[in-house]
């Protein structure tokens, strides 16, 4: 395993010192967390190495990936495996809602354990019996994440994503698209990757190739930014390239635009992009695409957008803090400065991150209705 | 892993606790909440510790205290204060009934090695027995000097037995005793040289002789009169020998205080026919027991309002009335009474025999000739040093009502402490004054009122008036068990723990620990390992100390204001408050902080811990005990401490404050490190918070939605209600769960 100072080395470090002023004007977390800033990552790997795995700021960055497109510097890669060196060593961040995502994700590494209590995952629930799909195998695969699980752990959001995969679903029925939705389907293993747990990624990244490939799917669909990057990026880096493609399911929509007719719906709309679907795969016109596809729909852009977007300010289901909500409370500033009337966004974690920012419990500082893009269409579309 | 806070520094700040108001107001400090709790639990004997380490004298205090704690009870707010004098009376005669010796100081009260200083204490009232048990108790030699034939200063002389039964006080002062005090009787310092010889052969003295002589009313015809001017100090003091004799068939009492009363009703028992109090201002105005007066009137005693005396008729030396005018009430004076106003040619004459001026006491002369060389202040009281009770000569002492003129006894027993303190660092050549360490003694507690039921005040039962008129028999009669017990849970334990101590048996890992330090007597309730590095610093303070060993914390840098909190506290002890640029964040209020937890759980960022029971804690506990039993347990350290199922710790299971503060995240990290279910033992409706069983189902609830959707189903993570089965025990209640997943073949 490499050092501290290889990882450095790998990942271009070095080159924080030369754009650091830069850098922590950019940087989201350094702009509202004093005791944040790149280029002290940047002094503390190339000088301390131990006290950095044993400080605050490896979990507080957001690997949001802006230094990648500011200075070349590959930071999220650095955290990543960083934070793996970390964990080894006995140092972890802070779990947000009581670390349930993070100890639900290495459960069903090995659902095996417990034989008799263990039954039908009742994970795919949402799955109406209207919705057309596939038992065992077809071309398409539609892939579920963690919507049901989103909706279990917070009830009190009233998040209701199970909800947008079930309207995922009806939209690629609307294409003539009959997936399979993988009833053994685990997590994607996001989280535990980038929270310094690579054998708990590797299990269920080995599952979940298995279970696609036995599938037969050629092209797997992915409704969170979050699978659709770990699917196509990191499954590869760890088990080499793979016999499917993964799309993320704006991609196919603004494909096939022609084939969906929407209702009018006459607002300013502002669409934000999120880390992992912008910045990490490059996805930034789909999602608008569609939006300019809906009769009525003004698209604004925020000041900071495509590859400046800022982050929604919390991933991981880590280190969730005052510093993230001051984040989603500048999103959201940027948003009405714009003078948008509703704030789009093609990723559910972003959504839920930015909805909790104007939760009435919050004290609606800003407000500006959020909209997760699939539910957006599936009101709107014409049958 | 997660959790894991393996990073963050391991940092305790000592901060004063805000006690309780009736813990405020109380002279002595008294642990009010924590005996009246400990009463609620049926714990009778250790309420009466708690009351020990602040008051040798629980049985008397129980009974003529003027409980300033009451008027400061928030309960008075939904319906009314606790009775909480009566219910330290009711366990100081619950003592006596048991037949247990009552004891002057609680045992863990550490006795420090002391040389052969000697201490002189001039006068056996409650200051002087307060400082001699002390003392004592620290290994000094006391003698007391005690004028009169029994010791108890105004207690048992200026207290009438049906008030006061002498048997209780007796009891008392011969617990004092116990500890190796010399009393005595019968020996008066009234000249110089005595009280020079005593300076001279003690290290040191305290003075407190009391105010034994009645004030003078000062009116025309008052020097004439020979026969039928009662001195009530006399009166009563005969009275309380058994040599008390009726002073006439119609008696007179000037004054509006409980002395007033109190001559008012001996005089009906010694068989006067006419008695009748005469008071300046209204019934609302007398400093006298609300229950004084009303029984008093009951027993036939007649009242005249608004009336001064001014002249007393007299014939050959004989009094046959006395002439009064009338008053009115004006503004407010400076001790917020309404001022009394004679009306002009309202005068009237009461026909009397005789007459009783109870309108105060002052010093005795005698007493000038000894204290030559001491300074006095105008006012002709001894004057010292209100912080450290030293007069003018050194190494002479003072305190009780021959430096305030007349008080109640609780005052006198908190100047005897404060005496006894000084005493000890006069001895070991301290400086004398305490080092004031800040503490929150203002009284600004915003207690909400928690949704009790309304329950008013229980009344407690009083002797029949055809029995009362014609003994000295105590007149109230006291709580039985179940009033008692009834009563006392009425209380809504304001602030942040009981204090009752009871936490220091029950902590298994032996994380607290209370103390009484030396100087202060008062409770320091820190973990061990701090109490050993820090305690040392304190020893000479007054104050309460605890390093937030219950009360919330909130990581300012983790809140995000979200409000959950707020929302499932049951005491709004938690409020997100605007913090400016756009920042909101939970703040605690310590005061109304029950310590339950149950933010915890719904805290989503983890900001919310409490120190005693930190994330940091509860998953070591986790990964430890699912690793060697395959089951998490947790429960509730009331109820097992109240059901007294102390084989908790048999089964290691956690014992948290509230099994409403266990997350969703903990249980889903002990079915994770491979746990077959868990536990959480806790109360039903009755519990001591009220919503942490609503709580846990929440949880439960999130937990086992999540466990489903991967496939988990059936889990054992339930809660057991400690009421349903108590009789198999806990281990008993465990062992079937064990039992029950084995069946179920689950492995880990």
């Amino acid at each position: 395993m490499n050092s501290v100072g290889e990882l450095a080395e790998k990942y271009n470090i070095h080159k924080v010192d030369e754009h650091a002023a830069r850098l922590s004007e950019v940087c989201p977390v350094a702009r509202v967390n004093p005791d944040f800033s790149p280029s002290q990552i940047a002094m503390l790997a190339s000088g301390k190495p131990d006290k950095l795995l044993a400080s605050q700021l490896i979990w507080e960055c957001l690997a949001c990936g802006l230094c990648k497109i500011t200075a070349d510097v590959n930071m999220s890669y650095f955290i990543r495996d960083s934070r793996e060196k970390a964990s080894k060593e006995g140092y972890f961040p802070t779990h947000t809602h009581g670390g349930m995502f993070i100890s639900a994700q290495r459960l069903s590494t090995n659902p095996e354990r417990f034989k008799k209590s263990y039954g039908k995952p009742r994970r795919n629930n949402w799955l109406e019996e209207d919705l057309k799909v596939e038992s065992e195998t077809g071309k398409y695969l539609f892939w579920a994440g963690g919507a049901s699980f989103f909706d279990a752990a917070m009830p009190e959001l009233e998040l209701k994503i199970t909800n947008s995969a079930r309207f995922a679903v009806r939209l690629l029925n609307t294409l003539g698209i009959k997936p399979v939705v993988l009833e053994n389907e685990r997590f994607s293993g996001h989280d535990l990757l980038w929270t310094g747990d690579r054998e708990g990624f590797k299990q269920l990244a080995e599952q979940n190739i298995k279970a696609i490939t036995k599938s037969k799917a050629r092209v797997v669909v992915s409704a969170s930014p979050e699978d659709y990057y770990t699917l196509s990026k990191s499954y590869p880096e760890f088990f080499g390239d793979l016999d499917f493609k993964v799309l993320h399911i704006t991609e196919i929509l603004a494909q096939k635009l022609d084939r969906l007719k929407f209702y009018e719906l006459k607002k300013r709309v502002t669409y934000h992009d999120s880390c992992r679907l912008g910045r990490g795969m490059g996805v930034y016109d789909p999602p608008r695409a569609i939006l300019r596809a809906i009769p009525g729909i003004e698209l604004v852009e925020m000041p900071t957008t495509r590859e400046d977007a800022s982050c929604c300010g919390t991933s991981c289901w880590i280190q969730c803090s005052r510093y993230s909500k001051m984040m989603q409370v500048n999103r959201l500033r940027e948003a009405t400065g714009v003078g948008a009337e509703l704030l789009v966004s093609a990723c559910w974690e972003c959504t839920i991150h930015l909805r909790c920012a104007v939760n009435p419990k919050s004290w609606k500082q800003v407000f500006v209705p959020i909209e997760d893009l699939i539910t957006l269409l599936s009101s709107l579309l014409r049958e | 892993m997660p959790g894991d806070t393996s990073k963050k520094p391991e940092k305790v700040t000592l901060v004063p606790v805000n006690p309780s108001p009736c813990t405020v107001k109380c002279p002595l400090g008294t642990n009010v909440k924590a005996y009246v709790s400990l009463v609620a639990a049926g714990r009778f004997a250790e309420a009466l510790e708690v009351v020990r380490k602040t008051n040798p004298f629980p049985g008397i205090c129980g009974r003529i205290c003027p409980h300033p704690c009451e008027d400061e009870c928030k309960r008075a707010e939904i319906d009314g204060p606790i009775a909480i004098a009566a219910l330290k009376r009711f366990i100081a005669d619950y003592e006596l009934r048991s037949g247990i010796i009552p004891r002057a100081v609680v045992p863990e009260y550490k006795r420090a090695e002391r040389g052969k200083e000697k201490v002189a204490i001039i006068g056996a009232g409650p200051a002087g027995l307060t400082c001699a048990a002390d003392l004592a108790y620290r290994g000094f030699g006391i003698t007391v000097f005690e004028s009169l034939e029994a010791a108890g200063g105004m207690m048992a002389f200026g207290i009438p037995a049906y008030r006061l039964p002498r048997d209780i006080l007796q009891i008392e002062i011969a617990a004092i005793e116990a500890l190796g005090v010399d009393i005595r009787l019968d020996t008066p310092i009234k000249t110089k040289s005595a009280f020079d010889e005593i300076v001279k052969e003690f290290d040191a003295v305290f003075i407190a002789t009391g105010a034994q002589k009645p004030l003078h009313l000062d009116i025309e015809g008052e020097d004439e009169v020979e026969h039928g001017v009662i001195d009530w100090v006399n009166y009563l003091q005969e009275v309380s020998t058994g040599r008390g004799k009726k002073p006439g068939d119609s008696v007179v009492i000037i004054g509006g205080g409980n002395t007033a009363v109190d001559c008012a009703r001996v005089s009906l028992r010694l068989g006067a026919k006419d008695v009748r109090i005469v008071y300046r201002r209204s019934r609302k105005e007398m400093p006298a027991y609300e229950n004084e007066v009303t029984e008093a009137q009951e027993e036939g005693v007649r009242f005249q309002f608004l009336s001064c005396p001014v002249k007393l008729l007299h014939k050959d030396g004989n009094l046959y009335g006395v002439e009064c005018v009338r008053m009115r009430l004006g503004e407010k004076d400076a001790s917020g009474r309404r001022k009394a106003i004679p009306i002009q040619g309202s005068r009237f004459t009461i026909s009397c025999d005789a007459i009783i001026p109870a309108i105060g006491q002052q010093l005795d002369v005698s007493f000038g000739e000894m204290g030559k060389g001491l300074d006095f202040s105008d006012d002709g009281l001894l004057k010292i040093d209100p912080d450290t009770m030293a007069t003018s000569m050194r190494g002479v002492f003072s305190g009780g009502d021959v430096i305030t003129g007349a008080g109640s006894v609780v005052y006198a027993i908190a100047s005897g402490h404060r005496a006894a303190q000084s005493i000890v660092r006069y001895i070991d050549e301290l400086p004398l004054k305490v080092p004031e360490i800040s503490s929150n003694q203002e009284l600004e507690l915003e207690v909400e009122s928690v949704p009790a039921e309304r329950a008013g005040r229980i009344s407690f039962p009083i002797l029949e008036i055809s029995k009362r008129r014609s003994s000295f028999r105590e007149v109230e009669l006291g709580f039985t068990e179940g009033e008692a017990i009834k009563e006392a849970e009425r209380c809504i334990r304001c602030g942040p723990c009981l204090e009752c101590s009871e936490c220091v048996g029950v902590c298994n890992n032996k994380q607290v620990i209370v103390d009484c330090t030396d100087q202060s007597q008062r409770i320091v309730r820190l973990p061990r390992d701090i109490y050993r590095n820090k305690v040392s610093e304190l020893t000479y303070g007054s104050n309460f100390y605890e390093p937030h060993t219950l009360t919330i914390n909130v990581n300012e840098q983790l809140c995000r204001g979200c409000g959950a909190c707020e929302e499932i506290c049951g005491y709004n002890a938690i409020q997100v408050l605007y913090q400016g640029d756009g920042i909101f964040t939970a703040k605690v209020n310590e005061d109304a902080c029950r310590g339950c937890g149950t933010c915890v759980s719904v805290c989503p960022t983890g900001a919310i811990e409490q120190h005693c029971f930190s994330a940091e804690r509860i998953h070591k506990y986790i990964d430890t005990m699912v690793k060697i039993r395959g089951i998490a347990v947790f429960a509730c350290r009331w109820s097992s401490w109240v059901r007294s199922l102390t084989d908790i710790s048999k089964h290691e299971a956690l014992s948290v404050m509230c099994i409403g503060h266990v997350t969703a995240g903990d249980m889903l990290r002990a079915i994770e490190r491979g746990a077959r279910g868990v536990i959480l033992i806790g109360c039903d409706d009755g519990c001591h918070y009220g919503f942490g069983k609503s709580a846990a189902q929440h949880s439960i609830r999130r937990a086992l939605d999540t466990l489903s959707l991967l496939g988990y189903i059936e889990m054992g993570i339930r809660i057991i209600d400690i009421t349903e089965e108590t009789e198999a025990g806990l281990s008993g209640i465990i062992e079937q769960i064990y039992e029950l997943e084995k069946m179920k073949g689950n492995s880990r």
